[in-house]
């Protein structure tokens, strides 16, 4: 079967600086894959490379079997591949609704609907449909990012770190969410620092040192190695 | 004599609000203080100058039927303009049921002001006789090509200039608008030279709104059109899918990228309606007092001190900011007139509290954390209202 989303022999960085060597990341349909790695690993670099947010300086980028290297952030929404930021990723002086029609700018047409599946989906966030969300509490922003990705209903979700910041408790809703997301058929590349609990909800995981690919299988089979758990998971 | 004063800086407001509303929407999606903006203001008061008396469409020797066949046009262009603004307000609107309606007395206001805009020279005319609907219709079809003619020039000033200097910070793009506003104010000098110039308008009747106040024709039209504006932007920012992107953008122009929303169509919206009510300024600016090539530059500060009051990028801030310049500025002048001073002092007091402002709340009124959280106030108030029956309840 052809993988929905390929990232091949990518190397990429900020200007002259190379971050990730020759990494390799491949997503199937319905799919959730972790990255998971130090600080410093390229886990982000990486992900934007793939959003078109940064030029790859090698290596190719396939979806549903087209090349789109290079291809503008706005133009990959629309063909069903969004991203979520790790930080600033909703719009503070806009409400709750009017952030999820933002989400929904490309869909032509009403977006009522949508938005009820939407709310449906993140039932904490309907009493607080006309609060601007700077007033938010972190969470309750982290699922205003997921929500107003979802507008689009995309085929692809690249996640940057969801629990930055977020308290413990809010870590496991929030990712306990995007698990959910995912059942519900978007395929998703998660980005988490909190690498064990990502791996056990993963179907698959790659661990990145170094801007390297150093170990790669399904999440059961990383948080079983030895090697993973020792370097990467504490132990 | 103190609301006298009040009412003229409400007009002097309106145009300082019409200046700071495009310099703060300008910097929110655009990230630079735009120092040309005064001069566009200018060049709006030109090309309608231009339009009204170069070419000698002076409306008051025009014979009488086309004057009404303008007021006709004027509204059903109004009508058009409502229509199509409902269309964009309900297609734009995709919130669920209960906020929906949130919008609604919202847009009778809106319709009321519009109403309003369009009676007063309706009612003028039947009041005063068709001459004397002169300026609102003879300046119609001036303000409609200067509007138009400036928010082209945004447009182009963006595609030639600022849209190089984006990725490289504010200070280049702010430098190059010093340059503009240079090459604007003698290209403007050297086509039309340097004296002053007045509109070709009839001075019309003042309205006497009570009080021992006469509001000149000007007045009245400064003061309607301002409100209108303002209503119209409001709905435009709040209820229009472009309003609600030029938000997002202002918040966040990598994350508006990232989410899908078109920026560049966003930022040339911008320019567009920026310059418009920048050229509208610039009339009104003109029919107060005279055209000249400095007119713009000269109120510039102003502009900047409604913006920074207001909260620079918050086009609601800009709002207040330049009805609060215009106030103190006019009262002001009453006050020191009073006090034995010379009025020439004026301006001395909206920039001292443009300073003070940057004191104590650098990210303006309504900028940055509200100042108000309404939500808070409205619990505390029905807390309080409760306690209140408690106590008017007969007790036991």
């Amino acid at each position: 079967m052809q993988p929905l989303l390929k990232a091949e022999a990518i190397h990429s960085g900020y200007g002259d600086v190379e971050i990730v060597h020759n990494v390799s990341v491949v997503v199937n349909k319905g799919e959730l894959v972790t990255i998971i790695g130090p600080n410093g690993a390229g886990k982000s670099t990486l992900i934007k490379t793939i959003f078109g947010l940064l030029a790859p300086m090698a290596g190719r980028i396939w979806y549903q079997g087209r090349d789109v290297t290079g291809t503008e952030p706005d133009k990959l929404v629309r063909m069903g591949l969004s991203y979520v930021p790790q930080v600033d990723n909703v719009f503070p002086r806009l409400t709750v609704i009017e952030n999820l029609e933002m989400g929904g700018f490309v869909r032509e047409g009403d977006l009522t609907p949508r938005i009820d599946v939407v709310l449906e989906m993140f039932p904490s966030l309907k009493e607080k449909a006309s609060v601007r969300s700077r007033n938010l509490s972190g969470g309750e922003k982290q699922m205003v990012a997921l929500g107003k990705t979802l507008m689009l209903d995309p085929e692809v979700m690249l996640i940057d770190e969801p629990s930055a910041g977020l308290a413990p408790n809010l870590v496991e809703a929030v990712l306990e969410k995007i698990r959910e997301i995912n059942e519900a058929g978007t395929a998703i590349v998660i980005v988490e620092q909190n690498a064990r609990k990502a791996l056990s909800m993963a179907h698959r995981g790659y661990v990145l040192d170094m801007g390297e690919t150093k170990y790669e299988g399904t999440g059961e089979d990383l948080l079983a190695d030895p090697r993973v758990g020792r370097m990467y998971l504490g132990g | 004599m103190i609301h006298e004063f009040i009412v003229n800086g409400i007009a002097l407001g309106s145009i300082f609000v019409l200046g700071a509303v495009g310099l703060s929407l300008i910097y929110g999606v655009r990230n630079f203080a735009n120092f040309a903006h005064g001069d566009i203001l200018t060049l709006g008061a030109y090309l309608a100058f231009t339009v009204n008396v170069i070419f000698a469409w002076n409306w008051v020797s025009v014979a009488p039927s086309m004057a009404v066949a303008t007021v006709l046009l004027g509204i059903a262009a109004a009508g058009l303009g409502g229509a199509l603004g409902l269309r964009l307000f309900f297609r734009a609107r995709g919130a669920p049921p209960s906020p929906r309606r949130r919008g609604l007395p919202l847009l009778f206001l809106l319709v009321g002001i519009l109403a309003l805009g369009i009676s007063l020279p309706i009612l003028n005319l039947v009041r005063l006789g068709i001459s004397e609907v002169a300026l609102p219709t003879g300046l119609l079809l001036s303000g409609v090509t200067a509007i138009i003619g400036a928010g082209l020039a945004g447009v182009l000033f963006e595609h030639s200039i600022f849209r190089h200097l984006q990725y490289r910070g504010p200070v280049p793009s702010l430098i190059a608008s010093i340059g503009l506003a240079f090459i604007l104010q003698n290209v403007i000098s050297a086509i039309y030279g340097t004296d002053q110039r007045f509109f070709s308008v009839s001075s019309g009747v003042g309205l006497d709104v009570g009080a021992g106040i006469v509001l000149t024709m000007v007045k009245q039209y400064m003061i309607v059109i301002g409100i209108l504006l303002v209503v119209l932007l409001h709905v435009v920012l709040r209820y229009t899918k472009l309003g609600k992107a030029m938000r997002a953008t202002s918040d966040n122009l990598d994350l508006a990228r990232v989410t899908g929303i078109n920026v560049r169509w966003v930022i040339i919206w911008t320019w567009v309606i920026g310059a418009g009510s920048a050229a509208i300024g610039g009339i009104l600016l003109g029919l107060n007092a005279q055209v000249k090539p400095l007119m713009g530059f000269g109120i510039l500060l102003f502009i900047f001190a409604a913006v920074i009051l207001g909260g620079i990028g918050s086009a609601y801030g800009a709002l207040l900011g330049g009805f609060v310049i215009g106030i103190t500025n006019e009262v002001s002048k009453a006050l020191l007139f009073r006090a034995g001073f010379d009025t020439a002092w004026s301006p001395a007091f909206p920039f001292a509290i443009m300073v003070a402002m940057l004191l104590i709340r650098p990210e303006g009124l309504l900028g940055g954390e509200p100042l108000v959280r309404w939500g808070a106030l409205r619990a505390s108030l029905s807390r309080f209202a409760r306690r209140i029956r408690g106590l008017r309840a007969p007790s036991r």
